[in-house]
C-alpha cells in the first residue's frame, strides 16, 4: 500500500545554507521532518551513470510526472521532455528525436533503453514506437539526455539517449488495477506483486490497449486502428552481497501499415528476457547484464524478424580523486527480412550482425569544485569495423551551489540493414554506406537561484559528417545507392526550469531551439538531404501542477511547436488538462483532456504517412490494494 | 583513422596530466546526504514510541547504534547534541560487533553490518534502519535517494512485531508503507 506522498511542491525556503557545495557541515538541526525531506542532495549513488551525467543536458521525467500527465502510452509520456521533439505520425506510430533530424524515416540518432535493453532497430536505426511500450504505472523514471551519451551508453547514442527505468519489484507490492477509456483509446493494466523470501520481491502484469483511427487530412477516418496486449514479470532478490534481477515481457500488437490508406493490418510481436547481477567488487561495484530480445513484424510487404543476444560487463571503482568505470559488451543480432516478390528487398535476406564495445571513463576531482571526466569508447561492428569515440567533460561547482559544465564528444551512427542491403534491381542497389559521425560541443548551467526555483540551460553546436545521401550512378543514373555525402552544423539552446509559487502549486517551463545548416556535396544527392529531417525551429512547454486539496490535483500543460522545416507543416499550440481525484489512498479517478485547442492538427511532414489528430478525452480509474 | 588515434593519444596525455595534478588524496565533499540521514535518525527518536520496559529509567537516553561502516562520523554526534525525544536525551554508540545490540533503541546498519539484522530479530524495541547505499535487506526504515532527496520506505509490520509504534506524521512522509 502506498502512503499518500507529501503534497506536490517543496515546502518553504528550506535551508538555503544547506545546499552549498563547499566544505564544512551544514546545520540541519533546525529543520522539521518535512523540511528534511526536501533538502536536495547530490546522490553518491552506486550507479556510475548518475555521476557522469551531472555535466550533461539531462531531463528526468518521474513516474509521478507521468501519472499526472494522463499519458496513455510511452511516446505520449515522452512529450513531457522539453529536449525531445515528438511527432505523432498515425494512430500508433511516432517520430521522436532530440536536436533535429526528426521524421519517420530520418529519425535514427536516438538510443532508447528500457532497463538497459536497447530498443534500437538494426533494420532501420529507428525505434518502432508502434511496438514498444511499457506499463507506465511501473516506470520509476525516464532520463532524457540530449547530446551524445558519453562512454557509458551503448553505440548509436548520437543525438540523445532515452533511458527508461522501471521500478524495482520491491517497490510494487500488492495489486494494482488501472482501467481507462476515452473517445480515442481504451487501456487496462493489472499488476500483482509479492515478496520472495526475506529480501526479494516479484511482480507480474498484463496490460492492453485499443486505439481508434486517426483522420485523413481531407477528413474521414484513416483506417489505422490498432490494439495490443502485453504481459511480463520481474523479480529482484539478493543472495549475500549479490543483487539479482530477472525480468521479461511478451507483446503482441495489431497495427496498420502506415503508408497509404490501405487499412491493411500488420502484426508486431516480440518477447525479451533480461538478467542483471550486481555486487561489490574491488572496492567498487561490478555489474553484469545479459538479455535476449526477439522482434517480429508480419505485413503483406514482408516479414521481418530479429533475435538479439547481448551481454555486457561494467566495473566501477574509486580511488582518491578518481571514479573509474570500465566496461565491455558484445551483441549479436540475427536479422531476417523476407520481402514480398516484386518490391524492394534486402540482399542478403538474412544477416548476422555483431557489435563489440569496450569503454573506460575516469571522473577526476581536480579540485573540490572542478571535475574532469575523460571517456573513451572503442566499438567494432560488422559493417564499418572499428570506431574510436572519445569525450571530455568538465564540471565546475561554483561557490553559490550552481554548476557550469562543458563537453566535447565524438559520436557515430553505424549503418543499418536497409542502408547496406536494400535492393530493387535496376533502381536501387546496396552499397558501402559508412557510419555517420558527429563532433558535439556543449556547454551548460544548472542552478537553484532560490530555494523554490531550479533552472537548467544548455547550448550545443554539432558538426556532422558523412550524413546519408542518395546518389545516382555517374554514368547510367540508375541504380541509385545510399552514400555519405551530407555534412553541416546544427546549433541551438535547451532550457527548462520550475518554480514553486506556493507549497501546492508548481509552474514549469521548457524551451528548445534548433538551427540547421546542413547540405550535401554538389551533384551527389537527389534526396534534397531528406536525412536532415523535418524539424521545428523552436518548441515551448509550459506546465502548471496544483494540489487543489489533499485529494484533488490539477495539471495543465501547454505546448507550442513551430512549423516544420523544410516540409512547411503548420506549427500548433495545444493544451492538455488532467484532474485527478483520490477518493481514498487506494482509489483514484482521473479525467484528462488532451490537445483541446485545435480541431485538427498534423504533427509530421511525411506526405505518405501523415495523419491528422483531434481532441481527446479520457477517464481512468486506478485502484491499488 | 589517424586523426582519431591522435585524439586518443591526446586524451591519454591529458589523463596523465590530470593524474599528476590529482595526486594528493582528498575527501569527497558529499557530506550533505549523510548529514540529512544523521538528522533523520535523530528525528526518528521523537516519532517512534518504544514500549516503556525498554528503558531503564525515565531519564535513560534513546540510544542510536551504528554498526558496520560508519558513514556519519562527527555529523551524527553533532546532530544528537542537545536534542531530546519525549524528554529523553539522545546518545550514540558504535558497538565493536554488529551483534552487540543490547541497550540500543535504534540501529543504523552500515556496510558490512548485515549480521545486525539477524541479531535484531530477537531483540524487542529495536528500530532497524537500513540504507539502499549499503544493503538491500530492508529494516523497519530503509533510506533511499529519490528525486535527489533523501527519502525512506517504512515497514510498519516489522516495527509492530518489535512493539514499536510509528507516528502517522512519519508514516506520511514515507515513500511506501508496508502495513500488511
Amino acid at each position: 500500500m502506498t502512503a499518500g506522498a507529501a503534497a506536490a511542491g517543496p515546502a518553504d525556503g528550506a535551508s538555503p545554507a544547506a545546499q552549498g557545495a563547499g566544505p564544512g557541515e551544514p546545520d540541519l538541526s533546525r529543520l522539521s521532518l518535512e523540511e528534511l525531506a526536501m533538502v536536495e542532495v547530490t546522490s553518491v549513488s552506486r550507479r556510475p551513470e548518475a555521476l557522469a551525467d551531472a555535466a550533461a543536458a539531462i531531463f528526468v521525467i518521474s513516474g509521478e510526472d507521468i501519472r499526472r500527465s494522463g499519458a496513455t502510452s510511452l511516446p505520449e509520456a515522452l512529450r513531457l521532455a522539453p529536449n525531445l521533439n515528438v511527432q505523432r505520425v498515425n494512430a500508433v506510430d511516432y517520430a521522436i528525436s532530440a536536436r533535429g533530424f526528426n521524421g519517420y524515416e530520418p529519425s535514427n540518432k536516438l538510443l532508447v533503453l528500457v532497463d538497459g535493453r536497447s530498443l534500437y532497430s538494426t533494420l532501420s536505426s529507428g525505434v518502432f514506437w508502434d511496438a514498444r511500450d511499457v506499463m507506465l504505472e511501473d516506470v520509476e523514471r525516464i532520463e532524457v539526455i540530449s547530446g551524445p551519451g558519453g562512454a557509458l551508453y551503448g553505440s548509436n547514442a548520437m543525438n540523445g539517449v532515452i533511458n527508461i527505468i522501471t521500478r524495482s519489484a520491491r517497490d510494487t507490492p500488492g495489486t494494482l488495477v488501472s482501467v481507462g477509456a476515452g473517445n480515442e483509446d481504451a487501456t487496462f493494466a493489472v499488476r500483482h506483486g509479492g515478496r520472495l523470501g526475506e529480501a526479494g520481491a516479484w511482480r507480474a502484469y498484463v496490460s492492453g490497449f485499443t486505439r481508434d483511427d486517426s483522420y485523413r487530412l481531407t477528413g474521414g477516418d484513416a483506417t489505422d486502428a490498432a490494439a495490443g496486449l502485453r504481459g511480463g514479470a520481474r523479480a529482484d532478490w539478493t543472495v549475500g552481497e549479490n543483487r539479482l534481477t530477472l525480468q521479461g515481457d511478451v507483446f503482441d500488437h495489431e497495427v496498420a501499415v502506415n503508408e497509404g490508406f490501405t487499412g491493411e493490418e500488420t502484426r508486431v510481436s516480440g518477447r525479451n528476457v533480461v538478467g542483471r547481477w550486481t555486487r561489490p567488487l574491488a572496492g567498487g561495484e561490478l555489474q553484469v547484464q545479459g538479455y535476449y530480445d526477439r522482434f517480429e513484424r508480419t505485413e503483406s510487404g514482408g516479414v521481418e524478424d530479429s533475435d538479439t543476444w547481448d551481454v555486457s560487463v561494467q566495473q566501477a571503482f574509486g580511488r582518491d580523486r578518481h571514479r573509474l568505470v570500465l566496461g565491455a559488451g558484445y551483441r549479436t543480432v540475427q536479422s531476417r527480412f523476407v520481402a514480398a516478390p516484386g518490391g524492394a528487398f534486402l540482399d542478403p535476406a538474412e544477416r548476422t550482425l555483431s557489435l563489440t564495445h569496450v569503454f573506460a571513463q575516469d571522473q577526476i576531482a581536480l579540485t573540490e569544485a572542478l571535475t574532469l571526466t575523460l571517456g573513451m569508447k572503442f566499438e567494432d561492428n560488422s559493417f564499418t569495423g572499428q570506431e574510436f569515440l572519445p569525450n571530455v567533460r568538465l564540471g565546475w561547482e561554483r561557490p553559490g551551489g550552481d554548476l557550469v559544465w562543458g563537453a566535447v564528444s565524438r559520436a557515430s551512427r553505424t549503418p543499418n540493414r536497409i542502408e547496406r542491403d536494400l535492393t530493387l534491381p535496376g533502381f536501387l542497389v546496396g552499397g558501402d554506406f559508412q557510419s555517420e559521425s558527429l563532433t558535439a560541443w556543449e556547454i551548460g548551467w544548472r542552478a537553484r537561484p532560490r530555494a523554490r526555483m531550479s533552472v537548467s540551460v544548455s547550448a550545443f553546436y554539432n558538426v556532422y559528417d558523412a550524413l546519408r545521401t542518395v546518389s545516382i550512378d555517374p554514368v547510367t543514373v540508375f541504380p541509385l545507392t545510399l552514400t555519405n555525402f551530407g555534412a553541416g552544423e546544427t546549433w541551438g539552446v535547451e532550457a527548462w526550469g520550475s518554480y514553486d509559487v506556493t507549497d501546492r502549486w508548481r509552474v514549469s517551463a521548457g524551451l528548445s531551439t534548433l538551427n540547421k545548416d546542413l547540405g550535401a556535396e554538389p551533384g551527389m544527392d537527389i534526396s534534397a538531404l531528406a536525412a536532415a529531417g523535418d524539424d521545428p525551429e523552436y518548441q515551448v512547454l509550459l506546465t502548471s501542477q496544483t494540489q487543489i486539496t489533499d485529494r484533488l490535483d490539477l495539471d495543465v500543460r501547454l505546448r507550442a511547436v513551430d512549423a516544420l522545416t523544410p516540409s512547411g507543416t503548420d506549427g500548433y499550440v495545444e493544451a492538455d488538462v488532467r484532474l485527478g481525484w483520490r477518493f481514498t489512498d487506494a482509489l483514484e479517478l482521473a479525467l484528462s483532456g488532451q490537445n483541446l485547442i485545435g480541431d485538427r492538427r498534423v504533427e509530421t511532414g511525411d506526405p505518405a504517412r501523415q495523419r491528422a489528430f483531434g481532441r481527446s478525452v479520457f477517464v481512468s480509474l486506478r485502484a491499488g490494494f | 583513422m589517424t586523426r582519431t588515434r591522435r585524439t586518443a593519444a591526446g586524451l591519454a596525455a591529458v589523463w596523465g596530466l590530470a593524474l599528476l595534478i590529482a595526486a594528493t588524496p582528498v575527501a569527497a565533499s558529499h557530506g550533505l546526504e549523510y548529514a540529512v540521514k544523521a538528522n533523520y535518525l535523530v528525528r526518528f527518536a521523537a516519532f517512534v514510541e518504544w514500549p516503556p520496559r525498554v528503558f531503564s529509567s525515565a531519564q535513560a537516553p534513546v540510544v542510536i547504534c551504528v554498526v558496520g561502516r560508519d558513514p556519519f562520523g562527527r555529523t551524527l554526534d553533532t546532530a544528537v547534541r542537545s536534542q531530546t525525544a519525549y524528554g529523553r536525551p539522545l546518545a550514540v554508540r558504535r558497538p565493536a560487533a554488529a551483534t552487540e545490540l543490547a541497550g540500543c533503541q535504534i540501529v543504523y546498519v552500515g556496510e558490512g553490518g548485515a549480521a545486525a539484522m539477524t541479531a535484531a530479530e530477537s531483540q524487542p524495541g529495536l528500530l532497524t534502519v537500513t540504507d539502499e547505499a549499503s544493503s538491500d535487506e530492508r529494516g523497519a526504515i530503509h533510506f533511499v535517494i529519490s528525486r535527489e532527496r533523501v527519502r525512506f520506505h517504512i515497514d510498519q509490520t516489522a516495527a509492530m512485531r518489535r512493539g514499536l509504534t510509528i507516528s502517522s506524521r512519519l508514516l506520511n512522509l514515507a515513500l511506501t508503507v508496508r502495513a500488511r
